[in-house]
Parts: C-alpha cells; structure tokens; sequence
C-alpha cells in the first residue's frame, strides 16, 4: 500500500481528510503533518496532535513561523486585536500560505518515501474569489509542478475538491470523525469564542448536516 | 528600464545566483535577495552571498529554513552522514536531490514577494542542471508549472522568472561577464573547505564553464 502524508490543521476538513486516507491507505502508511505558521490559534498544535493518535497515525509537528514573520495579517504574532466577520478574509490572508504548505508537505512526503500529499479543500472554498490560492485552477497548477518537479514521483491529491462542505461532513459522519477531537475556532482559549469566522463557518455545517455540535456539547 | 516594483532574487551566492541578482539590478532598483540556509555544509557560499547582496545595494534576507528539511538525507545536508561523491552527477535523481528544494524555495520567495510588494521572483536555474532529470526541479517544464501555480496562487501579483532556463552554465556566465559580476566573491564548491576543492561536481562544472569563455576563474587569481 502506497504511503501519504495529510496536512493536518485540526479542523473538521483536515480531519475527514486523514480519515479517509487512514480508511483508504491504512493507519500505518498515513503521516499527519501539522504545520505551524505563528498563528493565535496555538491550540492546533495540541488538538492535531490528539487527532493523529486517536488514529494511530505517525505525526509531524513543523514550524514554519519563521518563513512567515515578514507577514503583517492579523492572524500572526499573537496580536490581541480580533478581526470582525467582515473584514477577516482579507486580513487573514497569509501570504501563497496554500502554496507554501504544499511544498513543505512535498519535502517531507519525498523525505519519507510518501508518493502522494492530501490537502482539504473543498467546492465551497475554492469559489470564493478572495484567496486565490484556494482556487482550484492553483491547485491543478500546483498538481502539475509538483508531478514534473519530482520526476512522476509524488502526486498532490485534493480529494474533495469537487464536494460541497455539507457532502465533506456526511463522509466524515459516515467514516465516524469524532468531531469533538476537532477545533475551527481562531481565539486561543478553552472554549471556541463562537463569534470569528471559524465558529460560524462550523455551526454552519453542523446545522446543514442536522446534528449537534458534538464540541459545544462537552 | 527599470519596469519592475520589486524582484525576489533566490541567492545562494553561486555563480548562477549572483548572475541572477545583477541581472535584477537591471531590471529594478528594488531588489530583495534571499538566501536560504537549509543545512548546506558550507558557510562560504553564505559568505559570499552577503557580500554580494551589498555590492548590489540589495535588501539582504537571511531565512534558516533547515528545519523543514530534518527528515531528508541528501548528502548536502549537515546532519547527513554520506559523504559528497566526486565526479559528475549521476544520471538519476543524484544524492546532492534536496527534496523539491525549488518548490520549496520558490513558494517562500512568493510568500515573501507578496509581503514586500515585489512584483517577479527571479532564480538561476539553467539546462545543465534538468540533464537528464538530474534535478527535475530545475527543469523547463518544472519552472512553466511551479510558474503558473504561484502566478494564479499570487492572483497575478507575483510572476516567476528563470532567465538563463534555456542557457547553459557557460552560456550564463558569458551573460555575467557582461553583466561584470564579481566572479570572485561567488562560492560554487559543494565542500565547506576554505578552498575549492576541484573535485566535485560543481567545480568540475565551474572550472568549464569559465573555460568555455576562455577566461580564468577570478576565484583562482586571488
């Protein structure tokens, strides 16, 4: 069975995505990585940690803050002041952060002999026009550098490239994510604030999916 | 003449690199070069890229990205423990691969495009390298790809450019000439002696090159 390397946030997307790779490859060809890239939300760290041992997955914490210190978003350097709901995207943008994570995750994935990187992004995602580098023409592009780039060796795959966030929850409500082992929220406290962008994206998808928050219930 | 708002320049303090950065010095007179250190064992060639960055009135940003690269063990690595092997590369992938170090290095020099409101991010690749898929990463239709991806992932603010892709070595010297690079304060030696060693691939390559152009390595004449 052929080894893969997921990138691993810890959000619910991510989540699913190790999910199936762990039902497609086995637990023991899949590596979670977690990159680091000096956001608040240093809670990933820990939640992404919990979620590859829940699936017995090898785990690769990374820090790539330093690559990212040039950066001003609001979303770096532990800067107290919280973006509102309407200003967030453009403010939380961190620069080429899909293009960069990809070519690190390719890196390691080569290291360990992996031929195949798995990124989360789904339909509802690319159609914005805000980042364009969560477009789905950036990520055929991205595919085609990193086929020619390694000689046919290592594939990017984006298995959900083409299903809505709604079809993402029912796979992984299907595959049995514990969704309380997962975290959307950007404020670093014990409890999602329920206010930023990623509390209301996720109660969002939990209310189209017709079930509770399994998280707010704890 | 000077048609660009920034340039990223990857400057490893070779001889491509530094062509490369007087070749943005042409085009801008905002250049930013980057090096990287991602565990080479040689700090001459940093050195040397210093330098450089200064005689060019360049933004100098130093990036220690060798922690994204502990799990390789490429024999260019420091914590590696294979010894660099002599003689040409090989005609597969060569142990001197750094793990999709372009892709790498490239989408840092976009991120960092993007930050410092540079419009192109500019490296030395050339033919020689893409022989026979010893560095894929460094070929033509790598440098198309890696190029469209960060163009559409920058939403068009940020172009890649390889301007010697289609030169050899000799040919990108020839350009430096031209261009008075200071030859002798470029480091091509994979080794981390204090001299060139004269063996390795990238000497062997470097002493050819400046042949081709029948003139001595400015290295040598010190």
């Amino acid at each position: 069975m052929s080894k893969t390397v997921v990138l691993l946030r810890g959000g619910i997307d991510s989540t699913i995505c190790l999910a199936k790779a762990v039902n497609d490859h086995g637990s023991e060809n899949v590596t979670a990585l977690n990159l680091f890239y000096g956001q608040n939300a240093k809670k990933e760290l820990g939640v992404a940690k919990k979620i590859a041992e829940h699936y017995g997955v090898k785990y690769i914490p990374m820090d790539i803050s330093k690559v990212m210190e040039l950066s001003n978003t609001l979303l770096l350097h532990d800067n107290p002041v919280m973006p509102s709901a309407d200003t967030y995207e453009k403010e939380t943008d961190v620069p080429f952060r899909n293009g960069l994570m990809i070519s690190v995750a390719s890196a390691v994935a080569i290291s360990i002999g992996a031929d195949s990187v798995q990124f989360a992004t789904h339909k509802d995602e690319s159609a914005g026009l805000q980042y364009p580098d969560c477009r789905a023409e950036f990520f055929r592009a991205m595919a085609n550098a990193l086929d020619i780039g390694t000689d046919g060796s290592l594939s990017l795959e984006t298995p959900f490239a083409d299903m809505t966030k709604t079809d993402v929850m029912k796979l992984g409500k299907k595959l049995g994510v514990p969704f309380e082992l997962t975290w959307s929220c950007y404020v670093n406290d014990d409890k999602p604030c329920g206010y930023c962008v990623g509390c209301t994206g996720r109660a969002k998808a939990f209310k189209e999916l017709g079930i509770d928050d399994p998280l707010l219930a704890k | 003449m000077k048609e660009h708002k920034g340039i990223v320049v990857l400057l490893s303090g070779g001889i491509d690199s530094a062509t490369c950065l007087a070749e943005a010095a042409q085009k801008t007179e905002r250049v930013i070069a980057l090096n990287m250190f991602y565990g080479q064992k040689h700090d001459k060639e940093i050195e040397c890229a210093r330098w450089l960055a200064d005689y060019y009135k360049a933004e100098y940003i130093e990036l220690d990205i060798s922690n994204l690269m502990q799990y390789s063990d490429c024999s260019l690595l420091k914590h590696s423990t294979k010894e660099i092997e002599h003689g040409s590369y090989h005609e597969e992938l060569p142990d001197t691969y750094v793990p999709f170090r372009n892709g790498l290095l490239l989408s840092i020099a976009a991120s960092i495009a993007l930050s410092k409101d540079c419009d192109m991010v500019m490296y030395g690749a050339h033919k020689d390298d893409a022989i026979g898929s010893a560095y894929p990463d460094c070929s033509p239709g790598f440098y198309r790809d890696m190029g469209a991806a960060i163009y559409g992932g920058t939403a068009r603010q940020v172009q890649v450019s390889a301007p010697y892709i289609q030169c050899n070595k000799a040919d990108v010297v020839k350009r430096g000439l031209e261009l008075n690079v200071p030859y002798e304060h470029t480091w091509s030696c994979y080794e981390g002696g204090d001299k060139p060693c004269g063996k390795c691939a990238t000497c062997i390559d470097r002493a050819k090159a400046f042949e081709k152009n029948g003139v001595k390595d400015p290295y040598e004449q010190d």
